[in-house]
């Protein structure tokens, strides 16, 4: 048993209960409020960052997920009568649903042209948002219930969000992990495997990225509930690309580090007074910069500091356990782009 | 103008004495001097940022006024501003914060229909108050949100007094509808065809415009083929309501245009190619801007004008009612507590529904307990946006 | 009908000429740029800056939006590539384009304003319907360009330098090339390109600082369907994309406009993810 495996479970551990502790800790229902809203974008987050750290697929576009399962959940909520968590689980399945229609097609094709197609697709998804307005009742938008008691305070609300991204979390370590094994032996049964190593790697793109769909879908549902109410306006690109941002900020492949990102790019503008408007750009600068300076985000920046406090020299950091996985299998396929 | 708050010099130098006498006594509770805070969310930056802004000036100068007269019954009034961008999310997250971090008394705001549908909720949960600046007719229903009043006319008394001038007054039988894609424009089609239909008529031509197109002649050819004599056009996007106009003097269609009060924005009249496609373009403005025959804005607006000059000018890009829009909202609010001698927002609210008339710059509104909406048809008066004056008022057409 | 096919061919033209600035890039540097619009919008702007705001003649205003255009597409190869091409990693390049281009839209956005904002006329030309410079004048433009760049190519040297680069980076570095300089070089080049569209195009679009991601996907588009690597593949891309789009705004409703754009988009890359031109120019050679 290495440190790792002991530590993460605690550090888990300690972040679930802080969390669910929140508001006992700052009873300011606003800042709780924020705290859902972290909570709700990082159960959409958490897979996205399966996909984009694992499979090293880009997608900017899963805001367009996170709004057809707001969408689904308005749409089923007020025929649950009292089981509108139905609508949720409907969210998620419509967003998977979508997901592997998305990612059939897509998904084989290079970075670049997977992360435009995605673009589109969360623009097309705004786009008819608007215009079907039988369903969606366009610009005017839809009511969102909120979920039945206990779970309609703010309070109890934020307890089972953030149960759920728990849930969600644990689900994404345990996925990642799985894969790796499977990875592991599919290469190492070289020649007779490799033909169908191209197959299983992508059958693993396509499972991340449907499951993925399933908890944008989730989290769609959870952002209307927390919202109260859903226009087209709310699903604009720019939050697509927060998604995105909080990822490569946070540093890709590892669970904590978007955790970080998530927490750090959604306060900023609440609590920047007048700069709020210059968020995007913000965003902007910070992904050129992170990219540019730190590859691997905010949390490789924390190890490497963490190494030469502790006296380690300038060891690189350990490789991230979605990062290996991504080596061992991109060296072996024949990678276009 | 500035109706209720216009105070004589005599009561404003009573409340002074009353203040200083009040400052050699000990004050009995501290709660008391607090100012009432309301919270005001208004898109200062981001796609509505030109009325925005000239709204939030508007409701600066409100509470100066306000204080000015003595606060609401002695207290003073903070505005505690929020720049939500024209964005949903954001306009939900302030809503909260000014209710949960900052404890504000009231909610004005936010300044555009998109973006104060979702706030509703929040703030009628937080049984608050609340002033919105938003056009669309399903904004306000008192049924739903009873302590949620208007501050601004509604988008079918746009449509409704424009249609009524293009059937009534130009005696235009074909009416063709032009709007564009975003929410705004495919919610007023259907309005607009359904004033049509009111007068017993059907649009001749109906067409959606994408903020994206380029070139707007195409419709105007087909609004032509289908023989309109007039266009109803729908969209608050400068960029289409110059692309339109522009189309349709180039094809030298001189028919009536009626449309949303974008049409007199400054900047339309810089997207067009020529000065004279403006011509023939009538939109609904307001009473207090419609200049007499020597050219002269009433007396309140002047006086206005007055005070603040060399401030409000830079806000008259977007119409100089922006900022009479803006002074609403604080006022309807002031003037409710007044009433109601206290803050209890639904003593407010009952206050307001009585049908007793509050006067602001921008008009009186009137509500009840089945009606939010309040503001007066009579104040919306039809101009044509040539006709707009070096002081930024215009003729009445 | 004819007024319906000139809007879609003077759009198609954009789209054309946005197709070209990603080959342009590509070619030298494998790099496919998220901000291969902006270049256009840049160069609008600064072109209404200068005739509209300080005052300048036309031809002022077109050399500044060409100078920006250049000055932008240098300097979007030394903040966003030319760090990143040295690293293996073969997806950052992707992300630091991505923030190039949201950052000089923001920037872009908070100098200049989120309103359009009018362009000047560039001849003296009463309205003409379709024979009207808004819509001739990007046609003109986007011929006239894929027309020099095939000169530049195959007649001059550094042409003909560009395309070594192009063909074998790692060999022509090995005959001394400096494949860095080339590198910076055609992005300025392309920078340039994406400048005169934004100019060429500034009576047709109004200037919006929007305009660039506009153009970024319905010049991916033109590129996909026409091939990479191929201009006139390109251009034909950008025109078949130009007519869907017009079309489809008059018999179907503008609201459906991306969707129709994208739904081509999906076709060609399932069933000819090659384009319908795959590399034929870059073959001259």
């Amino acid at each position: 048993m290495t440190p790792n495996t002991v530590v993460k479970p605690i550090g888990f551990a300690i972040a679930t209960i802080l969390a669910l502790a929140l508001p006992w800790i700052s009873p300011n229902l606003y800042y709780l409020h924020i705290f859902t809203m972290i909570a709700v974008y990082w159960i959409l987050i958490s897979t996205l960052n399966l996909l984009v750290g694992f499979t090293g697929q880009l997608s900017i576009g899963h805001v367009g997920l996170l709004a057809i399962g707001a969408y689904t959940y308005c749409l089923i909520a007020p025929f649950g009568g009292e089981w509108p968590y139905l609508a949720l689980l409907a969210g998620g399945f419509i967003g998977g649903l979508i997901g592997l229609g998305l990612g059939l097609p897509s998904l084989r094709l290079p970075g670049f042209y997977f992360a435009m197609v995605t673009l589109a697709f969360g623009l097309i998804v705004s786009e008819l948002a608007l215009a079907e307005q039988w369903l969606t009742n366009g610009s005017v938008g839809l009511e969102a219930p909120s979920l039945p008691a206990p779970f309609n305070t703010q309070t109890t609300f934020h307890l089972f969000v953030v149960t759920i991204a728990a849930v969600i979390t644990l689900m994404t370590w345990n996925l990642s992990r799985f894969m790796w094994g499977r990875a592991m032996i599919s290469v190492r049964d070289s020649d007779v495997a490799a033909m169908s190593v191209g197959v299983s790697i992508f059958r693993t793109k396509l499972t991340v990225f449907v499951f993925s769909g399933v908890t944008a879908g989730i989290a769609g549902g959870l952002y209307a509930a927390s919202q109260s109410y859903i226009t087209p306006d709310a699903f604009i690109p720019d939050l697509g690309m927060f998604f995105f941002t909080a990822i490569i900020v946070g540093g890709r492949g590892v669970i904590v580090g978007p955790l970080i990102g998530t927490a750090i790019l959604a306060a900023l503008p609440e609590i920047s007074g007048p700069f709020q408007r210059y968020g995007v750009l913000f965003n902007g600068v910070a992904l050129l910069f992170v990219v540019l300076v730190a590859p691997g985000g905010v949390s490789e920046l924390i190890s490497t500091i963490h190494n030469r406090i502790s006296g380690k020299g300038r060891r690189p950091a350990a490789p991230a356990d979605l990062d290996v996985l991504k080596t061992i299998i991109t060296g072996a396929t024949v990678h276009v782009g | 103008m500035l109706k209720t708050i216009n105070i004589s010099r005599r009561t404003i130098l009573l409340a002074g004495g009353a203040a200083a006498l009040a400052g050699r006594f000990p004050t009995p509770a501290i709660a008391q001097n607090k100012p009432i805070q309301l919270g005001w969310i208004v898109s200062l930056t981001g796609v509505f940022s030109n009325s925005a802004q000239a709204q939030d000036f508007g409701a600066k100068a409100a509470i100066e006024q306000i204080n000015e007269s003595g606060g609401i019954e002695g207290r003073k009034v903070e505005l505690v501003t929020r720049d939500s961008a024209a964005d949903p999310t954001k306009a939900v997250n302030y809503a909260k914060e000014l209710i949960y971090n900052t404890s504000v008394d009231a909610i004005c705001g936010p300044t555009n229909s998109g973006e104060a549908l979702p706030t509703l909720g929040v703030v009628a949960a937080a049984n608050r108050i609340h002033v919105v600046l938003g056009s669309v007719d399903d904004l306000i229903n008192p049924a739903k949100y009873p302590l949620a009043f208007r501050q601004i006319n509604t988008n079918s008394q746009w449509v409704k007094a424009s249609t009524i001038h293009a059937v009534q007054k130009l005696n235009k039988k074909k009416v063709a509808i032009i709007c564009d894609t975003t929410g705004y424009g495919q919610l007023s089609a259907k309005v607009a065809k359904a004033q049509l239909q009111a007068l017993g008529m059907e649009p001749a031509y109906e067409a959606l415009l994408d903020p994206n197109q380029t070139d707007a002649t195409d419709q105007i050819n087909a609004a032509r083929a289908a023989g309109a004599d007039a266009i109803s056009m729908w969209s608050n996007a400068s960029g289409i309501v110059a692309r339109v106009l522009n189309a349709r003097g180039e094809q030298k269609w001189d028919v009536p245009v009626v449309a949303h009060p974008a049409a007199l924005y400054k900047q339309v009249g810089d997207l067009l190619t020529k000065p004279a496609y403006w011509e023939n373009v009538y939109s609904p403005a307001y009473d207090f801007c419609i200049v007499d025959q020597a050219g002269k804005l009433p007396a309140s607006t002047q006086a206005f004008f007055d005070r603040y000059k060399g401030q409000y000018e830079q806000f008259l890009a977007a119409g100089m009612w922006c900022i009479f829009q803006g002074q609403a909202g604080p006022l309807i609010y002031a003037s409710g507590v007044k009433a109601a001698g206290n803050l209890d927002a639904a003593a407010i609210a009952q206050k307001l529904n009585t049908g007793m008339e509050v006067g602001t710059p921008s008009g009186i509104f009137k509500y009840s307990d089945t009606d939010h909406n309040g503001y007066a048809d009579s104040n919306l008066v039809m101009v044509a946006a040539s006709s707009l004056q070096p002081n930024g008022g215009y003729r009445a057409a | 009908m004819l007024l319906i096919i000139v809007n879609g061919l003077a759009l198609g033209a954009l789209y054309g000429m946005t197709a070209i600035v990603y080959n342009m890039q590509f070619s030298t540097s494998k790099v496919l740029s998220f901000g291969a619009g902006q270049y256009a919008m840049v160069g609008g702007v600064i072109g209404a800056y200068v005739t509209l705001h300080l005052g300048y003649p036309v031809w002022l205003g077109l050399l500044g939006s060409l100078a920006s255009g250049a000055i932008f597409g240098w300097l979007s190869e030394f903040i966003a590539i030319r760090r990143i091409v040295r690293t293996s990693d073969d997806h950052l390049w992707i992300l630091s384009t991505l923030a190039f281009a949201t950052i000089v839209q923001q920037l872009t956005g908070i100098w200049w304003g989120t309103e359009p904002t009018p362009f000047p006329r560039v001849f003296e030309q009463g309205y003409a319907g379709v024979l009207d410079q808004k819509f001739w004048l990007p046609i003109l433009t986007a011929v006239v360009m894929a027309g020099a760049i095939d000169i530049f190519y195959r007649k001059t040297m550094t042409g003909k330098v560009f395309l070594a680069t192009a063909e074998d980076g790692l060999a022509a570095r090995a005959r001394g090339i400096g494949t860095d300089n080339v590198r910076a070089f055609s992005f300025a080049l392309s920078g340039l390109i994406g400048a005169a569209c934004g100019f060429s195009a500034g009576q047709l679009t109004f200037v919006n600082f929007a305009l660039g991601s506009t153009l970024g996907l319905g010049g991916f588009v033109a590129l996909a369907v026409g091939g990479i690597g191929s201009n006139a593949g390109g251009l034909i891309g950008g025109t078949l994309l130009g007519l869907l789009i017009s079309f489809t705004s008059h018999f179907v409703g503008s609201q459906y406009q991306n969707t129709v754009a994208i739904g081509l988009l999906v076709l060609f890359l399932l069933f000819r993810p090659q384009g319908l031109f795959p590399k034929t120019f870059l073959r001259h050679v």
